[in-house]
């Protein structure tokens, strides 16, 4: 086998069977009793047309590590989510994608963003994290399922998780933000039509700005807000949208007690998960500009100042301005 | 004052309804107001309820639909005197509000996959449940949607569905005497379904451990969930769900039984609970006729329901909830204008073609009414028909084409 990965035309499996061009004396061979007509000889002679590099051999064990003992020092990890930008401290305008980034920001984790969409990630939902190393050839990816075990395995001296993620009311709270704010969410940025023509389908749909397409997709989001909502709610018929405005209201409500007149949620030392998954929420809730219906909730949020207050101290500490966000 | 109505599904399995957010209202309502202040309604129609699901409380001509719609109204009608949560404090009304959300979310697959989706307990109990209270045609159509509905909140347990289901089906496969010899399978698979059984049984410990740890943790040694020595809105609720994976008697008793090996705690818990929250002397009531589950009001709901059942309707989650009526009507308003605009056009040809071959229409009546085989309307003026029968297609009018007959085309 060569090691050159060549690419040769069909009618030659072997680069020596090519007769040169102009030479007639071939003749011996019982292959060379045909005899291509000259244009196409001129056409194959042009090829192979790419010589790839020559493939390393295979890893030798000496050069492996596991995955545990490398070093993650010399690492460049890669974030990619629903982002504009590869700069790590702009914030991703997706709720999921901007918590993972804001926990790893919180656990001190050096990071870069890179735009990206469902297409390109191996369980078909971003975000997720590619690790590259220079030490090492094989990059590592990490679903979002699998990233707060990682980040645990991963994360810096001197960072701790604060928050017990088998604790009731962690669960509990967790449950209300992934139910009644992102139902709301949901609502407001897919449903609402004038979000979704304003805000959700330019941001979501800025690679391939095409005509057909962002209608198109923007259609197929809005059905799969819909199906979510349908999911989330516990009676069959639908909830409208004030109601699912209302019960968002009453969340916040809740998570304003919650937080009391702590720095962080459950009052711990140093922000956890759980301040990153709110944070995701009322930090694009309370910076995108968000018209139509979903003016309620924002205006509704702006009066908690505990809440908007925590947002403002992971923007303030994490996050470049969020005005260079949005604009 | 006529006692408020609290329209419910049907009883089952000795608990006084069948769905846990019913239980959990009629839990609610037994400990915050006295008993002779309202009665129980089997209705089984969820047209009644202003958001389309019950349970729905009626008030005089006040409707509220749903859980915490009835909790707030109760609260706000009796100004706070029957607030079951008074006692608590503001986090833990936080705490309330955030542990509603996470019963429901993580209780209703379990409460579905035990009841509705494991095939076995579907079949032999719940299925045929259905049939003992709704009449002919709606039986069929209430629990294919109940079903269904469960069926996509289990969605994510796939995997585990299956097991269950190669489970039960093991009894049921036929093993032949006959080939006892040739087979040697079953002996040599025993040890493998076995350990297959036990890791099914693993894996639904951990799906009700992963719903009842957090509660069992918070619960602790208290009588109620937030200690205290009355029930609040979070025991109704628990109450609600719970009971029907513990009472029920079902074929795969799956969930009763980890619930008695592992949660001894929680069991004795609903016990505790049960005989103040759903109390064997409930005063039943009966539906007003307009609120009965009847066959008109149902193929009414299926009809208005259609053009989303259908497709013709894109789904939608308009702003209020009137705008899911408007939307509905808009539709019918467009089809009516639709068949319109077709009768119109439909009588313009009609009149059209009648008045242009009206001449050949009499002759050929005239011929054929000699033999006397057809035609026993004889209509002289043509111009008449089509001018009072509108729309009606110009042959069908009296039999004036000849009438197409069976006998005709067997060739006697």
């Amino acid at each position: 086998m060569s090691p050159q990965h060549t690419i040769y035309p069909i009618l030659f499996s072997k680069p020596h069977h090519i007769p040169p061009l102009g030479t007639t004396t071939a003749m011996t061979s019982p292959q060379s009793a045909f005899r291509a007509p000259a244009f196409i000889r001129r056409l194959f002679s042009h090829f192979p047309l790419i010589i790839h590099p020559v493939d390393p051999p295979p890893m030798t064990t000496d050069e492996f590590q596991p995955t545990t003992s490398r070093d993650s020092q010399g690492s460049i990890n890669t974030l990619y989510s629903f982002t504009d930008s590869t700069d790590g401290s702009i914030a991703s305008f997706n709720p999921a994608c901007l918590k993972w980034q804001t926990y790893l920001k919180i656990r001190n984790i050096p990071i870069k963003t890179q735009p990206s969409n469902n297409h390109a990630s191996p369980s078909g939902s971003l975000p997720f994290l590619v690790i590259s190393s220079r030490s090492d050839r094989i990059c590592q990816t990490i679903p979002s399922t699998k990233m707060a075990r990682w980040i645990e395995d991963h994360a810096t001296e001197g960072s701790v998780n604060t928050v017990d993620t088998d604790a009731g009311d962690y669960r509990a709270f967790l449950s209300l933000v992934e139910g009644a704010v992102r139902d709301a969410w949901l609502y407001a940025l897919y449903i609402d039509p004038s979000n979704l023509s304003s805000l959700t389908v330019p941001k979501y749909t800025s690679p391939i700005p095409l005509w057909p397409i962002p209608t198109i997709l923007g259609s197929q989001m809005r059905q799969a807000a819909i199906d979510a909502i349908r999911k989330s709610s516990s009676s069959p018929s639908l909830p409208s949208g004030t109601e699912i405005y209302t019960k968002a209201l009453e969340a916040f409500k809740a998570l304003s007690t919650l937080l009391g007149h702590d720095t962080w949620f459950f009052g711990a030392s140093e922000a956890g998960i759980f301040d990153a998954e709110v944070f995701a929420y009322t930090h694009l809730l309370l910076n995108l500009e968000i018209e139509g219906s979903g003016g309620v909730v924002v205006e509704g949020l702006r009066e908690f100042d505990n809440l908007a207050g925590h947002e403002e101290r992971i923007t303030r500490r994490w996050f470049k301005s969020p005005l260079a966000t949005f604009h | 004052m006529s006692p408020i109505e609290l329209h419910v599904w049907n009883r089952a399995f000795g608990l006084p309804s069948l769905d846990p957010e019913c239980l959990a209202a009629i839990a609610f309502l037994s400990s915050a107001i006295p008993q002779d202040l309202w009665v129980l309604v089997e209705s089984n129609n969820v047209t009644i309820s202003p958001n389309g699901s019950l349970p729905a409380l009626k008030d005089g001509s006040e409707w509220i639909g749903g859980f915490d719609a009835i909790v707030s109204y109760i609260y706000s009608k009796s100004s706070g005197g029957s607030d079951i949560d008074r006692n608590l404090s503001d986090l833990q009304k936080a705490q309330a509000l955030a542990y509603r959300s996470f019963i429901r979310k993580t209780c209703l697959p379990i409460v579905s996959l035990s009841l509705y989706v494991t095939s076995k307990n579907w079949v032999n109990v719940t299925r045929p449940l259905y049939s003992t209270f709704l009449q002919f045609p709606i039986q069929y159509e209430i629990p294919h949607t109940h079903h269904a509905q469960a069926v996509t909140l289990t969605a994510h347990l796939t995997s585990l569905i299956r097991d269950i289901a190669a489970e039960e089906s093991r009894p049921l496969q036929p093993v032949s005497t006959a080939f006892s010899g040739i087979t040697t399978s079953a002996d040599t698979s025993k040890p493998q379904e076995k350990k297959e059984k036990i890791t099914t049984r693993v894996r639904l410990r951990n799906l009700l451990a992963d719903f009842l740890d957090p509660i069992q943790e918070r619960l602790g040694n208290n009588d109620y969930f937030f200690g205290g020595t009355s029930p609040t809105t979070i025991d109704c609720l628990l109450v609600g769900y719970i009971s029907l994976l513990l009472y029920p008697e079902l074929p795969s008793a799956w969930a009763k039984e980890i619930l008695q090996q592992e949660f001894p705690g929680i069991v004795a818990y609903i016990n505790r609970l049960k005989p103040t929250c759903l109390p064997p002397g409930i005063a039943y009531g009966l539906p007003d006729e307009s609120d009965k589950l009847t066959l008109l009001n149902w193929t009414k709901r299926s009809f208005e329901n259609s053009p989303q059942t259908w497709g013709f309707l894109s789904d939608s989650i308009p702003l209020n909830r009137e705008g899911y009526e408007t939307r509905s009507t808009a539709f019918w308003v467009a089809v009516q204008g639709v068949v319109g605009l077709a009768a119109a056009i439909g009588s313009v040809l009609a009149f059209k073609a009648l008045t242009t071959e009206g001449k050949v229409d009499v002759e050929l009546k005239r011929e054929v009414a000699g033999e006397g085989v057809y035609s026993t309307v004889v209509r002289g003026d043509v111009g008449d028909v089509a001018e009072t029968s509108g729309a009606a297609s110009e042959g069908s009018e009296g039999g004036r084409l000849p009438i197409f007959r069976a006998e005709d085309m067997l060739g006697l």
